[in-house]
Order: structure tokens, then C-alpha cells, then sequence
């Protein structure tokens, strides 16, 4: 009898258990679960070089997963965020050719991400436009006037510049502790601070929290903001990591970026989202690429099964939401 | 979602329909007099006609496309251009074979008897609805949110698109195909009147057919239409399968009209279509448009786009035009509509 008890209380205990970890690693788990399969695939995956090259990929769709995990939350999207990538490019491109002073273009690059990204939380908070059109807009307006700009690649960048995407310290490239730092930064933000209290709140309803006496336009240009910041960081970063700019840089990176996000845990319906799951996503995508790359996958079938795992992991997440619900 | 959201009832849907009619068909004419007044050659029949023309595979997606935003609950297709691409290059492979043997050598023969068209033409409609009715699977059935689903079949299909035509755009199709984008019927070009035709009937079937119904109930409030009888599920699954069938149909004319078969047929078209069918009134939280104002929204961006043509202006500043446009389109017809809600 108590036999009985003991076993079903052990075997419950080590089901929690296992809840306990896939909660707590979320898509890190499936992150590790596929980097074995994939090394046992490939003997090239499991090689440092090769992991600092995934990790390198990473950190930039990561970064900018950050910022769109935020504006998810909020019930938002942001499609333009590849465009200002290839803006971003352009300009801290041409005025560093037109100025050869490094700190000029970093500043005036980042403020353009910037600038971008206020624009879009202004159309969307205060003139209230969807944000799927005022981003829709701002991708043809980055896009267009990123090639306005510039036709071509601007290279030539000094060596302490380009130490920012390809500089390795204690082991890691630069770009890895960049995204962490930004990532416990926001996770904190998000999880412990009124802020990002707020921010959840106006995802789960906007209409209780406008009640509850929030200015949440305030909050969702902020988000917007704070995406078109991060984005123009992850293109300064791209630009010293590739040792050029170009003005098509960015081009359909907001869709890994937004399925980072969502591979990661956020909702696209608004109300949830995870800043270290987002990350997770950026690694998953970068992982998913690279494999194909290590084993000759023709370009094409790439595609076609990227869009397949997006999907399959999305599905996963329903399934342990669903199950979270019961 | 939104507790202020009322059910779509019959005099509301209608009044909302012609607000936002009105809206686009201003712009159309505001824009219309600034290109007509920059340029002597942009108020010429010949240019209307041919503007109305470039809109008409838009116009063709954004009819349906406009069905699927009203069903709401994120409803959104992005994989439109893609499954034109697939659709483009399976109807040629029954066409042209010898071009997908990779034979390069051979001499290409295009088969246009009467029975490799129907095959060609039909394979290319049934590949693009079994594209949409996956979208409607993984949707209706497992429940993903439609951005996802459809980003997911938008890669999937342009990859598959691209491996079966190895990349390579087929040139020369029959006669029948060409006649389809670049005949005329009655004096009018045949892409326009296949828009106007499936314009029409998409209106009359969303309007005056309880399927049409239907969709504006579960774009209103999914969990009431299904308490209200509503198979939600069979209707879902029914607005993005003829999604996929309206993209085949303008990749079809898409691909007659450019007398070649091209996997990137249609790239970037699904924003295109959207941003239509906002421009013309249809609410992206659902529940709320019509098909009317998203060809005219189509007809709103083939003008810009023409506009830019004859004015000579670099093709790079084509793109922002367009994006600051649509902005200032939407904020205008919302502007409007809040004006006429407080008088």
C-alpha cells in the first residue's frame, strides 16, 4: 500500500522533474536535443570554429529578437526591422567613407535605427496606425532609401572596429557577450521591473490597462524604440563583423527575427514572451542554417525546411501552452 | 480581444464598407490630379488603362486576401507570392518538360494542344489551392496563428518553386497562356477584366451568401460564431484554400503576361496585396471591410507606382513613395472614420 504511494509519488516526482527542466530551458532544450542530433549528423558541427561561426550568427538575429520579443508582447509586430538593418549599413557606410572618423558613423548610424524605430512607435501609439502597416511602410522607406544612398558595399573599416564583430575574448566572439548582456538586461527589465510589468500588461489587454489609468501609448512607442535602438546596434555589429556595409544587408532578416522570437515563446497574439527563449530562437535558426551548410543542402530545400521546423517548433510550443492550461 | 468590438451587423458592415470606399477613391483622385498636374503624359486613357492593368494581379490577390484579414484572429496570408512562384513554374513543367529535364541541348518543344493546357492550367490552380488548403490545415485544424503557418509555407513553397525549376526561369509559353495576360477582351485588357470578374463575385459571395456571413462572424468574435452554429473550422480552412486558388490564378496571369515561367514569380506580392487591402479600408483585427475598396486600394498603388514611372524619379525612392503612402492612406481613412464616428 504504501509501496504503491511511494512508487506513483517517485514517478510523479520525476515527470514534475522533467516539466521542471523543459520549463525552465524552454527552447534551449530543444536547442541541446538538436545540436547532438545534428553533430552526430555532421562530424564539422561540434568543431569550435564552427561554433563560433553559429554563435556569431547568433548574436545578431538574437539581439534583434530582443527587441522584437518586446514589441510581440505588447500584441505588436515590427516588419521593418531588416530594412533598417540595410539603412543603418548604409548610412554608418557612407559616413564613414565621407568622414573617415569612426565614432561620427557609429553615432549617427545608431541614431538612424533609432530614429526608425521612434517613427514607427509615434504612427503607431499616437496616429494609430496598425503596426503591421506603419512597419510595412518603414521597410519600403529603409529599403529604398538604404539603395538612395549608397549602390554598393563600403569596406576599408580600421581594425579596432571590426575587433566589435569578429574580436574573440576569453574564448567567446564579442557579438556573444553584446546579446548577453543586452538579454539579462531586458530579461530583467521584463521580468522584475514595473516596465516591463506594464509592458506584459498592455499585451494582455490594452483596453484594462488604459482603464487602470496606464499611458500605454508611452509604452508601446518605447517598445518600438527600444526595437529600432537594438536593430541599428545589430547592424553596426553586422557591418564590423562582414567588414563592409552594404544596402541589402538586411534583406528578409526580419522574418528569422520575428521567428526567433516566436520559436522562443512569444505570442503573437500579445500578453507573453520570453527575452532568453528569443535568444534560443536566434541560436535554433542559426544551428538549423548552419547544418544545411555543413552538409551541401541545396539552397533551395534549405528554405523550404526552415520553414517547416518553424512551424513543427511553433506547433510544440501550442501543445506545452495547451497542456500549461489543463 | 477587444471588448469595444461589436458584432458585425448588416447596416454597420455596409456603412463601414462604403467609409472606407470613399477614403481610397479621394486618394486616388488627390494623387491622380498631383501626377496629372506634374506631368502631361499621366492623364492619358491609354496610361489609366495601363495602370488599372498592373494592378490586376494585386487586385486579383488582394480579393481573397481581403476574405482572409476580415476572418480575423491574425488572419493573414504571407505565403501568396510564393505559391504563385510554385504555381508558375508546375504549370510550365507540364508545358515545357524537356526545360525541367535539365536537358539544354534538346530543342524545347511547347506542347499547346488542347489537353496540356487544361493540365497545365489545372495543375497550377490545384498546387496552389492544396498550398492554401495546408495554410487552412495548419491553422483551423492545429491551431497556429496564421503569421506563422503561412511565413512557414511562404519559405516551403518558394524553396520547393525554386528546386523544381533548378532556379531557372522558363521563357516562351503558349499562345492561349500569353492570350490570357496580354489579350484583349472587348477593348479591355483580359487581366483587368479577370480582376473586375473575381472582384464582383468575391463582393457578391462575401456580402450576399451566408458563406460570406460566416466569415465576418468568426472575424467579429470567433468563440460566438462557433457558439452560434458556425463550423469555424471548415470556414477557415475554406477562406485560405481559395486564397491559394486566387494566387494560382494570378500567377497564372502573372506568367501570360510576362511570357515566362519564373520561380520568383510574385516575389514580395503578399505585402502588396496586404497593404491593398488595408488601403481600402479592411481592418486588420477583422471583421470589418470589403472587397471594392482593396482593388481600389491595388488601383492606389499601381498609380503611385506609374506616377513615379512618368515622372522620372529613381527607381530607389519608388519604394519609400509607396511606404510613406500607405502610411498616409491608412491615417487619412482613419482620421475620416473618426471624424464621421463623433458627427
Amino acid at each position: 500500500m504504501s509501496n504503491e504511494a511511494l512508487r506513483r509519488n517517485l514517478s510523479g516526482s520525476i515527470t514534475t522533474a522533467f516539466r521542471k527542466v523543459e520549463k525552465t530551458l524552454g527552447v534551449w532544450l530543444w536547442v541541446l536535443v538538436f545540436a547532438i542530433l545534428f553533430s552526430l549528423v555532421s562530424p564539422y558541427f561540434l568543431g569550435l570554429l564552427n561554433f563560433l561561426n553559429i554563435a556569431r550568427q547568433a548574436s545578431i538575429i538574437g539581439l534583434m529578437a530582443i527587441g522584437m520579443t518586446l514589441v510581440i508582447i505588447t500584441g505588436g509586430i515590427d516588419l521593418s526591422v531588416g530594412s533598417v538593418v540595410s539603412l543603418v549599413s548604409a548610412v554608418f557606410g557612407v559616413v564613414w567613407r565621407s568622414t573617415n572618423n569612426l565614432w561620427a558613423a557609429v553615432i549617427v548610424a545608431f541614431l538612424t535605427g533609432a530614429a526608425c524605430g521612434g517613427f514607427n512607435g509615434a504612427l503607431i501609439s499616437w496616429v494609430g496606425v496598425p503596426a503591421f502597416i506603419a512597419t510595412f511602410g518603414m521597410m519600403g522607406i529603409g529599403s529604398g532609401l538604404a539603395f538612395a544612398l549608397t549602390a554598393g558595399s563600403i569596406g576599408d573599416f580600421p581594425q579596432k572596429f571590426e575587433f566589435l564583430g569578429n574580436g574573440i575574448v576569453l574564448g567567446l566572439p564579442v557579438p556573444v557577450f553584446i546579446v548577453l548582456l543586452f538579454a539579462l538586461l531586458f530579461h530583467y527589465v521584463l521580468r522584475k521591473t514595473v516596465y516591463g510589468g506594464r509592458v506584459l500588461a498592455i499585451g494582455g489587454s490594452e483596453l484594462s490597462s488604459r482603464l487602470a489609468g496606464m499611458n500605454v501609448k508611452r509604452y508601446t512607442f518605447s517598445v518600438y524604440l527600444i526595437n529600432g535602438c537594438l536593430a541599428g546596434l545589430a547592424a553596426i555589429i553586422l557591418c564590423a563583423r562582414i567588414r563592409s556595409s552594404y544596402p541589402g544587408i538586411g534583406q528578409d532578416l526580419e522574418l528569422d527575427v520575428v521567428a526567433a522570437s516566436v520559436i522562443g515563446g512569444a505570442n503573437l497574439m500579445g500578453g507573453y514572451g520570453s527575452i532568453i527563449g528569443a535568444i534560443g530562437g536566434g541560436f535554433f535558426i542559426s544551428m538549423i542554417q548552419n547544418i544545411f551548410n555543413l552538409l551541401g543542402v541545396y539552397p533551395f530545400m534549405q528554405k523550404v525546411i526552415t520553414g517547416i521546423f518553424i512551424v513543427i517548433a511553433v506547433l510544440a510550443n501550442q501543445v506545452k501552452a495547451g497542456r500549461k492550461k489543463q | 480581444m477587444d471588448a469595444t468590438r461589436t458584432l458585425p451587423q448588416k447596416t454597420g458592415r455596409l456603412q463601414a464598407f462604403r467609409l472606407s470606399e470613399s477614403g481610397i477613391v479621394i486618394w486616388i483622385l488627390a494623387v491622380g490630379v498631383l501626377f496629372s498636374v506634374m506631368s502631361d503624359r499621366f492623364l492619358d486613357v491609354k496610361n489609366i488603362v495601363n495602370i488599372i492593368t498592373q494592378a490586376s494581379i494585386i487586385g486579383i490577390l488582394a480579393v481573397s486576401m481581403t476574405a482572409v484579414i476580415i476572418s480575423g484572429n491574425g488572419g493573414i496570408d504571407l505565403s501568396v507570392g510564393s505559391i504563385m512562384g510554385i504555381s508558375s513554374v508546375t504549370m510550365a513543367m507540364m508545358i515545357i518538360p524537356e526545360s525541367y529535364y535539365r536537358d539544354t541541348t534538346a530543342m524545347l518543344t511547347i506542347s499547346s494542344d488542347l489537353f496540356t493546357l487544361v493540365k497545365a492550367l489545372g495543375l497550377a490552380l490545384f498546387i496552389g489551392s492544396f498550398c492554401g488548403f495546408i495554410n487552412g490545415v495548419l491553422i483551423a485544424l492545429a491551431g497556429l496563428p496564421p503569421f506563422i503557418a503561412t511565413l512557414g509555407m511562404m519559405t516551403a513553397a518558394r524553396g520547393v518553386a525554386a528546386y523544381i525549376s533548378a532556379g531557372i526561369p522558363t521563357y516562351g509559353l503558349p499562345e492561349a497562356i500569353i492570350f490570357i495576360g496580354q489579350g484583349r477582351v472587348l477593348g479591355l485588357p483580359l487581366p483587368i477584366l479577370i480582376m473586375l470578374v473575381l472582384g464582383v463575385v468575391g463582393a457578391l459571395v462575401l456580402t450576399r451568401t451566408t458563406f460570406g456571413m460566416k466569415i465576418f462572424a468568426i472575424g467579429g468574435n470567433k468563440e460566438t460564431a462557433r457558439f452560434s452554429g458556425i463550423n469555424v473550422t471548415k470556414t477557415i480552412l475554406a477562406v485560405y484554400t481559395l486564397n491559394g486558388l486566387f494566387a494560382a490564378i494570378a500567377s497564372i496571369t502573372l506568367s501570360g503576361r510576362s511570357n515566362q515561367a519564373h520561380p520568383d514569380a510574385g516575389l514580395g506580392y503578399e505585402l502588396y496585396a496586404i497593404g491593398a487591402v488595408v488601403i481600402g479600408g479592411t481592418s486588420l483585427m477583422g471583421g470589418v471591410g470589403g472587397i471594392v475598396g482593396s482593388i481600389l486600394g491595388a488601383i492606389f498603388m499601381a498609380e503611385v507606382q506609374n506616377g513615379i514611372n512618368i515622372l522620372d524619379i529613381p527607381v530607389a525612392y519608388m519604394k519609400p513613395i509607396l511606404g510613406t503612402l500607405i502610411i498616409a492612406a491608412v491615417i487619412l481613412d482613419q482620421w475620416q472614420k473618426s471624424k464621421r464616428k463623433v458627427g
